[in-house]
Protein backbone atom coordinates (compact mmCIF):
# COMPACT_ATOMS: atom_id res chain seq x y z
CA UNK A 1 0.00 0.00 0.00
CA UNK A 2 1.67 3.08 -1.28
CA UNK A 3 -0.90 5.60 0.03
CA UNK A 4 -1.54 6.68 -4.04
CA UNK A 5 -5.28 6.32 -4.36
CA UNK A 6 -8.00 8.70 -4.84
CA UNK A 7 -10.83 9.58 -2.42
CA UNK A 8 -13.50 7.46 -3.47
CA UNK A 9 -11.09 4.54 -3.91
CA UNK A 10 -10.65 5.39 -0.45
CA UNK A 11 -14.18 6.16 0.61
CA UNK A 12 -15.21 2.02 -0.53
CA UNK A 13 -12.10 0.50 1.02
CA UNK A 14 -12.88 2.50 4.21
CA UNK A 15 -16.58 1.22 4.21
CA UNK A 16 -15.74 -2.27 3.19
CA UNK A 17 -13.43 -1.81 6.24
CA UNK A 18 -15.62 -0.94 8.75
CA UNK A 19 -18.57 -3.57 7.61
CA UNK A 20 -15.44 -5.90 8.14
CA UNK A 21 -14.07 -4.53 11.61
CA UNK A 22 -10.71 -3.88 9.77
CA UNK A 23 -11.60 0.29 10.48
CA UNK A 24 -8.71 0.53 13.24
CA UNK A 25 -6.33 -1.26 11.39
CA UNK A 26 -7.03 0.57 7.55
CA UNK A 27 -6.75 4.08 9.52
CA UNK A 28 -3.42 2.56 11.24
CA UNK A 29 -2.10 2.20 7.96
CA UNK A 30 -3.46 5.33 6.26
CA UNK A 31 -2.67 8.40 9.06
CA UNK A 32 -3.08 11.23 6.80
CA UNK A 33 -6.40 9.68 5.59
CA UNK A 34 -7.55 9.46 9.08
CA UNK A 35 -6.43 13.36 10.14
CA UNK A 36 -8.01 14.45 6.95
CA UNK A 37 -11.35 13.23 8.07
CA UNK A 38 -10.60 14.66 11.03
CA UNK A 39 -9.82 18.07 9.77
CA UNK A 40 -12.93 18.21 7.78
CA UNK A 41 -15.35 17.12 10.39
CA UNK A 42 -13.59 19.74 12.72
CA UNK A 43 -13.94 22.56 10.33
CA UNK A 44 -17.72 21.29 9.52
CA UNK A 45 -17.97 21.67 13.81
CA UNK A 46 -16.03 25.46 13.64
CA UNK A 47 -18.14 26.62 10.89
CA UNK A 48 -21.59 25.18 12.71
CA UNK A 49 -20.19 27.33 16.05
CA UNK A 50 -19.48 30.53 13.83
CA UNK A 51 -22.83 30.82 11.95
CA UNK A 52 -24.22 30.26 14.88
CA UNK A 53 -22.98 33.17 16.81
CA UNK A 54 -22.52 35.07 13.74
CA UNK A 55 -25.97 34.96 11.77
CA UNK A 56 -28.03 36.04 14.98
CA UNK A 57 -25.41 38.43 15.56
CA UNK A 58 -26.14 40.23 12.23
CA UNK A 59 -29.96 39.98 12.37
CA UNK A 60 -29.51 41.93 15.41
CA UNK A 61 -25.84 43.57 15.68
CA UNK A 62 -27.00 45.73 19.04
CA UNK A 63 -28.78 41.99 20.88
CA UNK A 64 -31.40 43.80 22.03
CA UNK A 65 -33.81 41.90 23.27
CA UNK A 66 -36.60 41.36 20.05
CA UNK A 67 -39.97 42.25 21.33
CA UNK A 68 -40.70 44.05 18.40
CA UNK A 69 -44.70 43.41 17.45
CA UNK A 70 -43.61 43.28 14.12
CA UNK A 71 -40.92 41.63 11.66
CA UNK A 72 -40.06 44.47 9.45
CA UNK A 73 -41.36 47.72 8.30
CA UNK A 74 -40.60 50.35 5.39
CA UNK A 75 -41.49 53.85 3.89
CA UNK A 76 -41.46 55.67 1.03
CA UNK A 77 -39.82 58.49 3.09
CA UNK A 78 -36.53 58.19 5.46
CA UNK A 79 -37.78 60.62 8.28
CA UNK A 80 -40.48 58.21 10.00
CA UNK A 81 -39.83 55.31 12.31
CA UNK A 82 -41.11 52.25 11.81
CA UNK A 83 -42.37 52.57 15.03
CA UNK A 84 -44.82 55.23 14.04
CA UNK A 85 -46.17 53.18 11.48
CA UNK A 86 -46.51 50.62 14.07
CA UNK A 87 -48.52 52.52 16.33
CA UNK A 88 -50.71 54.27 13.49
CA UNK A 89 -51.86 50.45 12.45
CA UNK A 90 -52.60 49.70 16.10
CA UNK A 91 -54.69 53.10 16.34
CA UNK A 92 -56.92 52.35 13.07
CA UNK A 93 -57.62 48.95 14.77
CA UNK A 94 -58.25 50.11 18.28
CA UNK A 95 -59.83 53.93 16.97
CA UNK A 96 -62.30 51.99 14.42
CA UNK B 1 -18.69 22.71 1.82
CA UNK B 2 -20.43 22.67 -1.64
CA UNK B 3 -23.28 20.91 0.29
CA UNK B 4 -23.11 23.64 3.68
CA UNK B 5 -23.29 26.77 0.76
CA UNK B 6 -27.22 26.02 0.06
CA UNK B 7 -27.83 26.22 4.18
CA UNK B 8 -26.10 29.22 4.71
CA UNK B 9 -27.32 31.10 1.69
CA UNK B 10 -30.97 30.28 3.02
CA UNK B 11 -30.03 31.38 6.68
CA UNK B 12 -29.03 34.52 5.16
CA UNK B 13 -31.51 35.60 2.52
CA UNK B 14 -34.42 36.40 4.50
CA UNK B 15 -32.00 39.27 5.55
CA UNK B 16 -32.38 40.94 2.21
CA UNK B 17 -35.06 39.30 0.22
CA UNK B 18 -38.21 40.99 0.89
CA UNK B 19 -41.05 41.28 -1.48
CA UNK B 20 -42.53 44.20 -1.64
CA UNK B 21 -46.42 44.40 -2.13
CA UNK B 22 -48.47 45.93 -5.00
CA UNK B 23 -50.41 48.29 -3.07
CA UNK B 24 -47.31 49.71 -1.69
CA UNK B 25 -45.60 49.91 -5.10
CA UNK B 26 -48.83 51.47 -6.50
CA UNK B 27 -48.23 54.60 -4.09
CA UNK B 28 -45.05 54.50 -3.21
CA UNK B 29 -43.55 57.29 -5.68
CA UNK B 30 -46.36 59.94 -5.31
CA UNK B 31 -45.14 63.48 -3.05
CA UNK B 32 -47.83 64.03 -1.43
CA UNK B 33 -48.51 60.56 0.48
CA UNK B 34 -46.44 58.98 2.48
CA UNK B 35 -46.50 54.99 2.34
CA UNK B 36 -45.33 51.88 4.40
CA UNK B 37 -45.19 48.74 4.73
CA UNK B 38 -45.18 46.41 8.10
CA UNK B 39 -44.50 43.04 7.52
CA UNK B 40 -45.52 40.56 10.04
CA UNK B 41 -47.40 42.97 12.09
CA UNK B 42 -48.39 40.60 15.25
CA UNK B 43 -51.83 39.97 16.21
CA UNK B 44 -51.46 37.43 18.60
CA UNK B 45 -48.40 34.83 19.28
CA UNK B 46 -49.20 32.83 16.59
CA UNK B 47 -50.94 34.83 14.27
CA UNK B 48 -49.21 38.09 12.40
CA UNK B 49 -50.71 39.88 9.69
CA UNK B 50 -49.19 42.30 6.47
CA UNK B 51 -50.38 46.23 6.62
CA UNK B 52 -50.32 49.06 4.30
CA UNK B 53 -50.51 52.01 5.19
CA UNK B 54 -51.17 55.49 3.15
CA UNK B 55 -51.32 59.01 5.30
CA UNK B 56 -52.45 61.84 2.62
CA UNK B 57 -50.14 65.01 3.62
CA UNK B 58 -52.90 67.43 2.74
CA UNK B 59 -56.67 67.78 2.50
CA UNK B 60 -56.66 67.86 -1.08
CA UNK B 61 -54.54 64.49 -1.25
CA UNK B 62 -56.85 62.98 1.36
CA UNK B 63 -60.07 64.18 -0.48
CA UNK B 64 -58.57 62.52 -3.60
CA UNK B 65 -57.75 59.19 -1.88
CA UNK B 66 -61.63 59.34 -0.12
CA UNK B 67 -63.12 59.44 -3.81
CA UNK B 68 -60.47 57.00 -4.75
CA UNK B 69 -61.34 54.22 -2.68
CA UNK B 70 -64.94 55.65 -2.35
CA UNK B 71 -65.13 56.79 0.81
CA UNK B 72 -68.28 58.38 1.97
CA UNK B 73 -68.41 59.51 5.71
CA UNK B 74 -66.91 63.47 6.82
CA UNK B 75 -65.47 62.36 10.28
CA UNK B 76 -64.40 59.38 12.45
CA UNK B 77 -63.49 55.51 10.93
CA UNK B 78 -64.51 53.47 8.38
CA UNK B 79 -64.08 50.17 7.95
CA UNK B 80 -64.91 47.44 4.81
CA UNK B 81 -63.69 44.15 3.49
CA UNK B 82 -61.78 44.94 -0.25
CA UNK B 83 -60.99 42.71 -2.49
CA UNK B 84 -57.03 41.64 -2.26
CA UNK B 85 -56.58 43.11 -6.05
CA UNK B 86 -58.83 46.33 -5.63
CA UNK B 87 -59.10 46.94 -1.85
CA UNK B 88 -61.46 49.78 -2.88
CA UNK B 89 -63.97 47.37 -3.86
CA UNK B 90 -66.30 46.13 -0.84
CA UNK B 91 -66.45 42.16 -0.10
CA UNK B 92 -67.89 39.99 2.08
CA UNK B 93 -65.51 37.20 4.02
CA UNK B 94 -65.68 34.06 2.44
CA UNK B 95 -62.65 32.76 3.08
CA UNK B 96 -60.68 34.07 0.47
CA UNK B 97 -58.02 36.48 0.94
CA UNK B 98 -59.63 39.79 1.31
CA UNK B 99 -57.70 43.46 2.72
CA UNK B 100 -59.66 44.98 6.01
CA UNK B 101 -59.62 48.59 5.30
CA UNK B 102 -59.76 50.86 7.85
CA UNK B 103 -59.80 54.65 7.05
CA UNK B 104 -59.90 57.12 9.70
CA UNK B 105 -60.48 60.94 8.54
CA UNK B 106 -58.44 62.31 12.36
CA UNK B 107 -55.34 61.10 10.92
CA UNK B 108 -55.96 61.11 6.71
CA UNK B 109 -54.22 57.55 7.15
CA UNK B 110 -56.24 54.29 5.26
CA UNK B 111 -54.58 50.63 7.15
CA UNK B 112 -54.96 48.25 4.57
CA UNK B 113 -54.60 44.70 6.57
CA UNK B 114 -54.29 41.72 4.57
CA UNK B 115 -55.95 38.57 5.65
CA UNK B 116 -55.18 35.31 4.09
CA UNK B 117 -56.86 33.14 6.00
CA UNK B 118 -59.81 32.64 8.84
CA UNK B 119 -57.26 32.64 11.65
CA UNK B 120 -55.91 36.40 11.01
CA UNK B 121 -59.71 37.30 10.10
CA UNK B 122 -60.43 35.79 13.42
CA UNK B 123 -56.95 37.11 15.37
CA UNK B 124 -58.16 40.75 14.05
CA UNK B 125 -61.49 41.19 15.77
CA UNK B 126 -59.90 39.43 18.81
CA UNK B 127 -57.38 41.98 18.70
CA UNK B 128 -59.60 44.82 18.53
CA UNK B 129 -61.76 43.55 21.06
CA UNK B 130 -58.95 43.03 23.74
CA UNK B 131 -57.26 46.30 22.87
CA UNK B 132 -60.58 47.91 23.11
CA UNK B 133 -61.25 45.98 26.63
CA UNK B 134 -58.27 46.90 28.03
CA UNK B 135 -58.21 50.78 27.11
CA UNK B 136 -61.60 50.99 28.97
CA UNK B 137 -60.12 49.30 32.11
CA UNK B 138 -57.64 52.06 31.98
CA UNK B 139 -60.27 54.58 31.43
CA UNK B 140 -62.11 53.61 34.63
Amino acid sequence: MDGKINEEQFEALWQRAEADGYAKRLASEYPSWRAHRRRMAGFAILFVAVAGTAIPFLKNPKMEPDNKNYLMAYCNRDDISAQYWVDMADELLIGM
Amino acid sequence: MRKLLPILLTLLLPLTAMSQGKLYNKYSSRQDLKVAEIAGFKLNDSVRVDVVMLQADNDEAWQQMKKEHGIKSTEGFESWLGELDTPSKRTKWNGRPVMRVIASHTHRTIGFYRLDNEAQYDALIDYQINKMSSRKDKKR
